[in-house]
């Protein structure tokens, strides 16, 4: 602000501490300056005695200097205040926003605006903690006037430093409604917040990647709020469809209940629920998610930069807490096309113990018996499902806490000709943790999980059973020290129990054969140390160790091949017997992790991720997808562990007002010894699996750019990945080599993903919401000859995966109609009309062949949607 | 496990109107490749070698373009060489006399006119164990091809076999058949100028017309009793996944029931061959790639790898030498085991020997 000489000439007299505005009266009345402005503009700024003799332009400058004030005087008399619009209409847009989401926004003064230092910052402090329970709750993003400033500490506290003046101060968690609070900062002062669960279970998962700038590399943040806005299949809000909607992340088409992260294969997948890995992560192959949106608390997802309490699969982690209940009891449920859910939970004992249980069943029969088509057969097949999950925790004291963690999901899938398919899984854990104090904690956990299916035939002449189990009982213990450094220390032991397969007659006139794989039994042990602190002011370190031990166990026979040939059965020159609990075999592995954040500014950083990883169980599969016979394979004294190291460098910034935020990162990953399948492999039931797969290198590389707006009406997110994902086998012999070991595009090389959300508030009601996505087509091989030898007709097929599909993609809307919102109602009922594949695209999802009748196969293309898919649901809260 | 997937695609399509439609895939021009079909046994010569160009994938497999004036051997592991002569354009025979012997390795040479140069590894001979029985069941409905309104029965074929003692066993199994069929060439019409209907026998029928536009018969018709044969056109290999050289109830064949095929009788010989290695493994793609079918969780795009290396010349080689050691056995399956006997065949009025493939009018010795 420039000096102007009239004002330098008037000094300033005032008996006591007095108002500006009260001063410039005075002033007024003794010269010929005349002053425009509005009283409580000024009345906030106080000029007190020190300042006599200092001329007006002195103490304007001081008083108003960094504030939101300017002065200027015009024809020498007239002195005119201007008041910057843009901090209030800021603050305007956001008292708006928060009264069309319905918000209450709380008053609070701080000190007395008669009585403050002008020209001086204030210290605002203060803990979040949760309403009902009375926890401090960590990571809560702290605004001013909308733009971030903090997270609140790992005991729930915030600091930040403000103007004097009016502010709007938010705080915002995940699945907790957010809360406002109209700030008059005269003083430093104590401002405690309370956040409240948001009421309801949750209607969806919305990606909301806040504080890009502050999180790790590679995470996101999947904030499970206002479930039933976007689009889906059908009605069935799916977790991991929005997993598939993230940055880095593709799937091979409809029938995927997988996704492929940085061009990794599906099993490279850590997917917890509660801690305990699951091994199937959809319903009906993969046509509907396997986990009720409603039991689920929040979700986080690692695809780079994985910290190093986390281990076992190379490529990503999506780690997904069940909802704990913490509020007074309610319930939930809804109607979709094909399933109905219901759920809910509550606090007794004086909230001491907590129970939250959700269900959900499917009765998609009655639209097979609907259809009259050709496939007349069909309506004697049956599709249903189930997926039920219980949340118990109870508190001793402040410091103890027991919670149990169940859930269970069941397919059973009957066919035209009495063949059965029944697939399920469990995860069950029992989690103590205990506070020494305020800075450690510990935790121990028992659990387990089990995955495993069963098809069974029962006509009369093919009668067979065939089956498949997984059992990982683990161990973990855990310890955290929260200070200035973050350090937690852990030991994790899980026991896998795999039987691998059968296949038996069941009635007396089959003609099935009769076989049994042996079972394998194998212990993984990891011991982890991460350190995790701000190295200067500006750089964040997070590193971390994990040495991890894979052994395998007898009773088992390890067949010897013949060196110098391939490995076959015709090549077997010995065989090793082992006892029970002999040790067959033993890896180990050292894992280094590293995250760096360098904070450049307020608004950007930098990040920097790298981590290794030991992969010891492993997906047996000739597909893209995950397929429902798939067998998980330990490593063993044929099949060496993967390693995976992955690089990844980011930069991320949002824009001042917080409105929108920005990324792009970029990756480098190699996996060794990923399993391939040989050409022709039968991997079902196969005694030998070594003599059908191939280890191979596998190296994917790309970068990420993604633009979101994370506030207003309109909220959403753009981004483009470019990546590609290559392999390439490394082996002496012709026929353990794909593509005569060059290097060859995996099954979800896909080297170009648009995908793009919003969600409008038409009004308060009414959400209009979108997706869309495009992925370039998936390779494939295609056929360029043909010829008979001996009578039989041979086909020749170009390299492995030379070609590729049409490209992929797919627009999908919904409307979503909520309840009223009145704060305190009994019943709250959402409507939700979807429309999936709106422009009705038939993307191929698989290209086979069939013979012609002459020998020669031809294309065709399996399109899994047709066409464009209505559903309208129903849900409702209480 | 097939049926099951396919109602995946069930499910897909009457969930999601899902469809399976043709599919233009990229099409990759290629220069035709070679393609070398033999097959060296320890049964009486002559041995064969067919030698012919790839087809484009619209092509008629069973017409390829042949390859004439190649010059093609096999060496022994002594270095004695047999010549092959060209007996017709394509086709390329050894003396009668030669045969392979178990236990001898063999490699195959070929040379074309046009210079390329292919050739084998040597192959061992191993032996081919014995088949200790064949057997037959009758099936109904259960082929379809894609038409499930239109059920049809099959005669299904297995084998008991057992690989030579103290050796692991690769084994191959084909068959062919021979079936009796008749028709009617002497009730050829045609039309006259003037609209008229007029008797038109073929002449191989015997018949001729007289001056009254009647049929007359002035010798034996010699087109009107067929025997045709039909070949295995599925690759069928032993399961390498046991270590047992014992096999039992191998699907060898599965037969339609159709109104010809078991009128009479039906005359069903199947060889058990030895294959060394490679050459197992071609057949074994094979069946991998044409089992793969309808399948999409397990894809039958199946590079198949053939045992013959380019010496020379730019031209793709793919094929089989394959030596084998060859033990059969034979089924004759009566038109009394079919439970629902063929329904009365059609009046065709064709000479025999065209009507379908591989038709001979000689009765064979087995008849």
């Amino acid at each position: 602000m420039k000096a102007q000489n009239r004002l330098d000439s008037i000094a300033i007299r005032v008996d006591k501490e007095q108002s500006l505005a009260a001063v410039l009266t005075d002033i007024e009345s003794r010269t010929s300056i005349k002053a425009f402005f509005k009283v409580q503009w000024l009345e906030a700024f106080a000029v007190d005695t020190a300042l006599n003799g200092r001329s007006l332009a002195y103490v304007l400058d001081y008083l108003l200097g960094s504030t939101d004030i300017t002065y200027a005087l015009h024809y020498d008399y007239a002195l005119i205040f201007i008041k910057d619009p843009k901090v209030d209409m800021a603050r305007a847009n956001i008292v708006r926003n928060a009264s069309l989401r319905r918000k209450e926004i709380h008053s609070v003064t701080l000190g007395d605006q008669r009585k403050f230092k002008p020209g001086v910052m204030l210290r605002v402090e203060g803990v979040v903690i949760e309403e009902r329970s009375g926890r401090t709750l960590q990571d809560v993003v702290v605004r001013l006037d909308g733009e971030s400033r903090t997270l609140t500490d790992s005991l729930g506290r915030y600091v930040i430093s403000v103007q004097p003046g009016e502010h709007i101060l938010s705080f915002s968690l995940g699945t907790y409604d957010d809360s406002f609070v109209s700030l008059g900062a005269y003083a430093p002062g104590q401002l405690n917040a309370t956040l409240e669960a948001l009421p309801v279970l949750l209607d969806e998962v919305v990606v909301s990647d806040q504080q890009a700038v502050n999180r790790r590399v590679g995470q996101t943040s999947l904030s499970v709020s206002a479930l039933k806005r976007m689009p889906s299949m059908l009605g069935e809000a799916d977790i991991i469809r929005q997993v598939q909607n993230q940055p880095g992340v593709t799937t091979v088409g409809e029938v995927a209940s997988g996704f492929n992260v940085r061009g990794g294969s599906v099993d490279q997948n850590l997917v917890l629920y509660d801690g305990v890995p699951i091994l199937n992560t959809s319903h009906a192959f993969g046509f509907f998610p396997a986990f009720n949106a409603d039991a689920v608390g929040n979700v986080s997802f690692f695809r780079g930069g994985i910290p190093a309490e986390y281990g076992g699969r190379v490529s990503s982690v999506l780690d997904i807490s069940g909802k704990e209940a913490t509020d007074d009891w309610h319930g939930s449920g809804g109607i979709g096309m094909i399933s109905a859910y219901l759920a809910g939970g509550g606090t007794f004992n004086e909230e001491q113990t907590s129970v939250m249980a959700s269900g959900r069943i499917s009765y998609s029969d009655w639209m097979l018996n609907s259809i009259r088509s050709a496939y007349s057969d069909l309506s004697e097949s049956s599709v249903n499902f189930f997926d039920a999950s219980l949340k118990v925790s109870h508190r001793f004291s402040d410091r103890s806490k027991l919670t149990f963690s169940g859930y269970t999901s069941a397919d059973r899938f009957s066919l035209i000709n009495d063949s059965v398919y029944h697939a399920s899984n469990f995860a069950g854990s029992l989690r103590y943790t205990f506070k020494f104090n305020d800075k450690v904690d510990f935790s121990a956990v028992v659990d387990v999980g089990k995955y495993q299916y069963k098809l069974t035939d029962n006509y009369l002449t093919t009668a067979f059973a065939l089956g498949y189990g997984i059992t990982y009982p683990s161990l973990k213990l855990d310890l955290h020290f929260e200070g200035r450094r973050r350090v937690s220390v852990g030991l994790h032991n899980t026991y896998c129990m795999f039987e691998p397969g059968y296949l038996k007659p069941t009635t007396s006139e089959s003609n099935a054969a009769t076989i049994q794989i042996p079972e394998e039994h194998g212990l993984e042990s990891a011991l982890y140390v991460s350190d995790g602190f701000n190295f200067s002011e500006k750089l964040f370190v997070d590193v971390g160790i994990r040495l991890t031990m894979y052994n395998t166990f007898g009773p088992g026979t390890r067949y010897v091949y013949d060196e110098g040939k391939p490995i076959a059965i015709q090549n077997v020159s010995d065989s090793v017997v082992y006892e029970d609990n002999e040790i067959m075999s033993t890896y180990k592995g050292l894992e280094p992790r590293l995250s760096l954040r360098y904070i450049l500014s307020d608004n950007a950083s930098i990040k920097f991720g790298y981590n290794r990883i030991f992969q010891y169980i492993h997906l047996v599969t000739n597909t893209a997808a995950v397929a429902p016979v798939d067998v998980w394979q330990s490593s063993n004294s044929y099949f060496k562990p993967q390693k995976g190291d992955q690089f990844s460098l980011g930069y991320f910034m949002s824009s001042r007002n917080g409105r929108y935020e920005a990324f792009v990162e970029g990756f480098y990953k190699q996996v060794d010894r990923v399993l391939d399948y040989k050409d022709g492999a039968s991997l079902i039931l196969n005694t030998h699996p070594e003599t059908a797969l191939i280890p191979a290198t596998a190296y994917s590389y790309g970068v990420e750019f993604s633009v979101s707006r994370i506030t207003g009406r309109l909220t959403g997110a753009v981004s483009y990945t470019w990546s590609r994902s290559f392999r390439q086998t490394l082996s002496s012999f012709q026929d353990e080599m794909i593509n005569g070991g060059d290097p060859y595009s995996s099954n979800y090389d896909q080297p170009h993903v648009v995908q793009l959300n919003w969600r409008y508030s038409i009004s308060r009601r009414w959400f209009f919401t979108g997706v869309f996505v495009y992925h370039t087509g998936r390779p494939m091989s295609v056929p360029i000859a043909a010829y008979t030898v001996d009578h039989v007709p041979v086909m020749e097929f170009t390299e492995r995966n030379s070609h590729r599909l049409p490209d992929y993609h797919r627009l999908d809307l919904a409307l979503v109609l909520e309840g009223n919102h009145k704060r305190r109602k009994f019943w709250d009922g959402t409507w939700t009309l979807s429309l999936y594949n709106v422009y009705a695209r038939k993307n191929a999802y698989a290209v086979f062949y069939q013979d012609n009748g002459k020998g020669v196969l031809q294309p065709y293309k399996l399109s899994v949607v047709g066409t464009i898919i209505p559903s309208l649901s129903y849900s409702f809260k209480i | 496990m097939r049926r099951h997937v396919i109602t995946i695609w069930l499910l897909a399509i009457l969930l999601f109107d899902g469809c399976v439609e043709p599919f233009n895939a990229p099409v990759v021009e290629q220069q035709p490749g070679i393609v070398v079909d033999a097959l060296l046994t320890d049964q009486p010569g002559p041995q064969s070698v067919r030698l012919f160009y790839s087809s484009g994938l619209n092509a008629d497999l069973d017409n390829p373009e042949l390859i004439a004036g190649a010059t093609i051997s096999i060496t022994d592991e002594n270095g004695r060489i047999e010549e092959f002569d060209e007996v017709s354009r394509g086709v390329y025979q050894s003396d009668e006399s030669f045969a392979g012997t178990i236990g001898q390795s063999y490699k195959l040479t070929v040379l074309t006119e046009r210079g390329e140069h292919f050739e084998s590894d040597f192959i061992q001979m191993k032996p081919a164990g014995e088949i200790t029985s064949l057997y037959y069941e009758y099936e109904s409905a259960v082929l379809n091809q894609g038409h499930p309104e239109l059920p049809q029965d099959a005669v299904n074929v297995y084998l008991n076999g057992k690989g030579a003692a103290d050796d692991v066993s690769l084994l191959r199994w084909r068959w062919h058949a021979t079936y009796q069929v008749h028709t009617f060439p002497q009730y050829r019409i045609k039309h006259s100028p003037d609209g008229t209907i007029l008797p038109d026998p073929y002449p191989c029928s015997g018949y001729i017309v007289d001056n009254e536009n009647k049929l007359k018969s002035i010798f034996p018709c010699e087109c009107c009793e067929c025997w045709p044969t039909e070949f295995s056109e599925h690759a069928s290999v032993s399961n390498n996944q046991t270590t047992s050289n014992v096999f039992n109830r191998i699907l060898v064949g599965k037969i339609p029931v159709d109104q010809w095929r078991f009128l009479y009788k039906y005359h069903l010989e199947v060889e058990q061959l030895s294959v060394q290695d490679d050459v197992y493994a071609f057949w074994k793609l094979v069946q991998a790639q044409q089992q793969g079918g309808a399948n999409i969780f397990q894809p039958n795009v199946v590079k198949v790898k053939g045992n013959l290396k380019r010496i020379s010349g730019d031209v793709a080689v793919f094929g089989i030498f394959s030596v084998s050691a060859v033990t059969s056995a034979i089924v004759e399956i009566d038109r009394d085991d079919i439970p629902i006997p063929p329904y009365v065949p059609d009046v065709i009025i064709q000479d025999c020997r065209n009507y379908k493939e591989n038709s001979t009018n000689v009765k064979p010795p087995f008849w």
